[in-house]
């Protein structure tokens, strides 16, 4: 292999494939990049084995081949060098020489066909939505998606629904619960239900980073495809069944309140240093009443908090409790100047959505403060 | 060689006899105390008449609505079934101090030294002790008697409700032999799954097998499962109360007349027992301040708040407010204590589901 390329261009692209690298990796050649010089391109690839990465860059091949060497190695080194023409070629068994200007490294390399196969897609694409939407979905959604769960893996992922020309994207940690629809212009095609790890998404946002144009989705058995132009990145599909979402999401509801978005997110801020109970995290009240809402939090020997903020109840008042953290983490990725709370009582869920736009809906779960009284249910 | 005299108490279907018996209208119906259905809650009891309908405790409350549709649900008031609780233990401790609570529906009790006293058999002091708990609460027990804690608790379980099995010392081995090795304390599935493979499924067929060999096949376990198998327990009962207040005090060196010094030693005293509160999940309703004049005469004073007090800041206050009630600073102190009383169990906030669990 021997080819000349743009340092800044590859120094990007080592940035891109560089973060489906894993610290962790039991195997050495997994911390290596795999590089393939063909026709004008050079083929940068990176893998954890559950994600993937695909990079092509334009560059003048000389002669064509393959070989690999360290991700950190060579991001560490290309980041240093001067901006300019760079040299890759390799000179003997196990070496990849690097020159640009007057500086020269020889680094270690492992064989190419010692690089683990990439899946690929068995398919041709089948559905396609502009990058920013993408994006804004995963971070909507993403936000419920719960961190760990050896029981329920499934539940560190984000469902995809395609349905003839509607996606959705649906993720929980079973206390709280993101979903949010999207109308494609064209019709997908097909019909699609797949889990993909949260964490995966939001890398490949990174991956992908800015951009107008679109993003190519297809769905293999067992992985799942996204491509820009120039970037593949892919991942593995969750296995297991995602809960049945539909039942959880509340339909009717006795009261509605109104309130600034700021205004919400600023006070459970403000809440939340106060409400550090261990057993409760973030625990903060929400005292409803027809002109205002007044949060309080405290934590006994720590401190307490209130705040009364101004905001507009439909119905009669009501006193819930949240992990304010759930409230805030779903504020802090809308939009909207307003944003509408619809209420049951203190012990049924909860739904927090930008005010009138119905694509996007977080149902939270409250925290109940104190046992109920001996009442009986369900008796004639 | 003197034999222990066990007895493990279990109070039938707990939560829901007290449900019933405050609830008379309910007696004779299938009733749970549950969770909300809608809020993934389970079944915390059963009463015998829902069990018929094959309820079972840890169940989905909406799974158990669905098995009976007449099902009288009640949600649970744990601050009432600790107080019967108490109530019960109360009894236990006319008995002896050896009284070891596992939960608030089982205690093992150590009769050994009141059967000796009074001369009496075993099985003379459980029904009695049955009937006690019958007379002062209207419910009822199932009792187990044994030289040990292990048969005990398994004697309590073979005849309810309302039951009373007393093993004899020298039938342990007999009473055991016919039952499975499930019964023993710590085979669950897996282990049981494994001694099933080896051809052991009672407990007579696991008592015949050699320590060495069940140490060799199952390791440490494997010696503790023969010894029970063989009705060998030699752990004691334990005795545990639930206190009824929590104090810190302190004599100086020398009488204290300096304000400053009293309110700091107050302050540092609060923090104690606000920490201990926290450690036995309780809050309480009543502050007393202790003091010991110079001349020895010790008073105390106390003040009931309508809120419950758990926080350091809280004692310290009342506490400094009870002291303009005391001849302090005129009088030096020589001993200052604050102490909290009238304790209740602390309601813990609970984050609510939105899926039901597969039980």
């Amino acid at each position: 292999m021997h080819l000349d390329c743009e340092k800044t261009v590859l120094e990007n692209a080592l940035g891109q494939v560089s973060r489906a690298i894993s610290s962790r990796s039991p195997l050495p050649i997994l911390g290596h990049i795999l590089m393939e010089a063909r026709g004008d391109e050079l083929r940068l690839t990176a893998t954890d084995l559950n994600v993937g990465v695909q990079t092509s860059i334009p560059v003048r091949v000389h002669e064509e081949g393959a070989t690999t060497c360290s991700a950190r190695l060579l991001a560490d080194i290309v980041n240093r060098l001067p901006a300019g023409p760079t040299t890759l070629q390799t000179v003997r068994e196990g070496s990849l020489k690097l020159t640009s200007a007057r500086a020269r490294f020889e680094v270690a390399t492992l064989p190419a066909e010692e690089y683990p196969t990439l899946p690929v897609p068995e398919r041709a694409s089948f559905l396609r939505l502009p990058r920013k939407v993408l994006k804004a979905m995963i971070a909507r959604v993403g936000i419920a998606a719960a961190e760990v769960d050896e029981s329920r893996p499934v539940m560190t992922g984000i469902l995809t629904v395609l349905e003839s020309s509607r996606i959705t994207l649906v993720a929980t940690d079973g206390r709280r619960l993101a979903r949010m629809s999207c109308d494609l212009e064209q019709d997908g095609g097909g019909e699609a239900r797949v889990v993909i790890p949260a964490r995966a998404m939001h890398e490949m946002v990174k991956v992908f980073g800015e951009g107008e144009d679109e993003v190519e989705v297809l769905f293999g058995d067992s992985q799942a495809f996204f491509r820009v132009p120039g970037i593949q990145f892919h991942c593995r599909i969750l296995e297991g069944t995602f809960p049945d979402f539909n039942r959880v999401i509340p339909q009717s509801f006795q009261r509605t309140a109104r309130m600034g978005r700021d205004a919400l997110a600023n006070a459970l801020r403000r809440m939340i240093i106060v409400a550090q109970e261990k057993d409760s995290p973030h625990l903060v009240r929400m005292e409803f009443d027809p002109d205002r809402l007044t949060l309080s939090a405290n934590t006994p020997d720590l401190g307490s908090a209130r705040e009364e903020i101004p905001a507009l109840l439909d119905g009669e008042p009501l006193t819930i409790a949240f992990n304010g953290k759930f409230v805030l983490d779903c504020l802090s990725v809308m939009d909207s100047e307003e944003v509408q709370l619809d209420l049951q009582d203190e012990s049924h869920s909860a739904v927090l959505r930008p005010l009138e736009d119905s694509s996007f809906d977080y149902v939270c779960m409250p925290v109940r403060l104190r046992e109920l009284s001996a009442e009986p249910v369900g008796a004639a | 060689m003197t034999w222990r005299r066990i007895l493990h108490v279990d109070m039938d279907a707990f939560f829901a006899s007290v449900e019933q018996h405050d609830h008379p209208e309910w007696s004779g119906r299938p009733l749970i105390v549950a969770g909300d259905p809608q809020a993934r809650g389970v079944v915390a009891a059963a009463s015998y008449e829902a069990r018929a309908f094959g309820i079972r405790s840890a169940m989905a409350s909406a799974a158990a609505e669905r098995l009976c549709p007449h099902l009288v649900r009640v949600p649970p008031r744990h601050e009432r079934y600790r107080e019967i609780s108490r109530e019960i233990q109360d009894i236990f401790r006319d008995y002896t101090v050896l009284v070891e609570p596992i939960s608030l529906d089982e205690c093992f009790l150590d009769l050994s030294e009141y059967c000796a006293r009074h001369r009496l058999p075993l099985a003379r002091v459980a029904r009695g002790i049955k009937t006690r708990i019958r007379q002062q609460t209207g419910l009822t027990a199932s009792a187990g008697g044994a030289p040990n804690k292990f048969l005990a608790k398994i004697a309590s379980d073979l005849k309810k409700p309302d039951g009373l099995v007393v093993v004899p010392p020298g039938r342990a081995e007999a009473f055991l032999a016919p039952l499975p090795v499930e019964r023993i304390w710590g085979v669950g599935p897996v282990l049981a799954g494994r001694l099933h493979t080896l051809g052991i499924r009672t407990i007579g067929e696991l008592a015949g097998k050699s320590p060495a060999w069940l140490e060799l096949t199952f390791g440490r376990l494997g010696i503790e499962m023969g010894l029970l198998a063989r009705g060998v327990d030699e752990r004691p009962v334990v005795p545990w109360r639930e206190p009824r207040s929590l104090s810190a005090e302190n004599t100086f060196a020398r009488d204290i007349q300096a304000p400053q010094t009293l309110l700091e030693e107050i302050a540092s005293q609060a923090e104690e027992v606000a920490r201990r509160l926290r450690g036995h999940e309780v809050v309480g309703r009543t502050v007393t301040l202790k003091l010991r004049y110079g001349d020895f005469t010790t008073i105390t004073r106390s003040r009931t708040s309508r809120r419950p007090i758990e926080t350091a800041g809280q004692i310290e206050a009342l506490a400094t407010q009870l002291l303009s009630r005391t001849e302090f600073p005129e009088r030096p102190v020589r001993l200052v204590g604050v102490g909290v009383s009238g304790l209740l169990a602390r309601l813990r906030p609970v984050q609510l589901e939105l899926f039901d669990h597969e039980e």
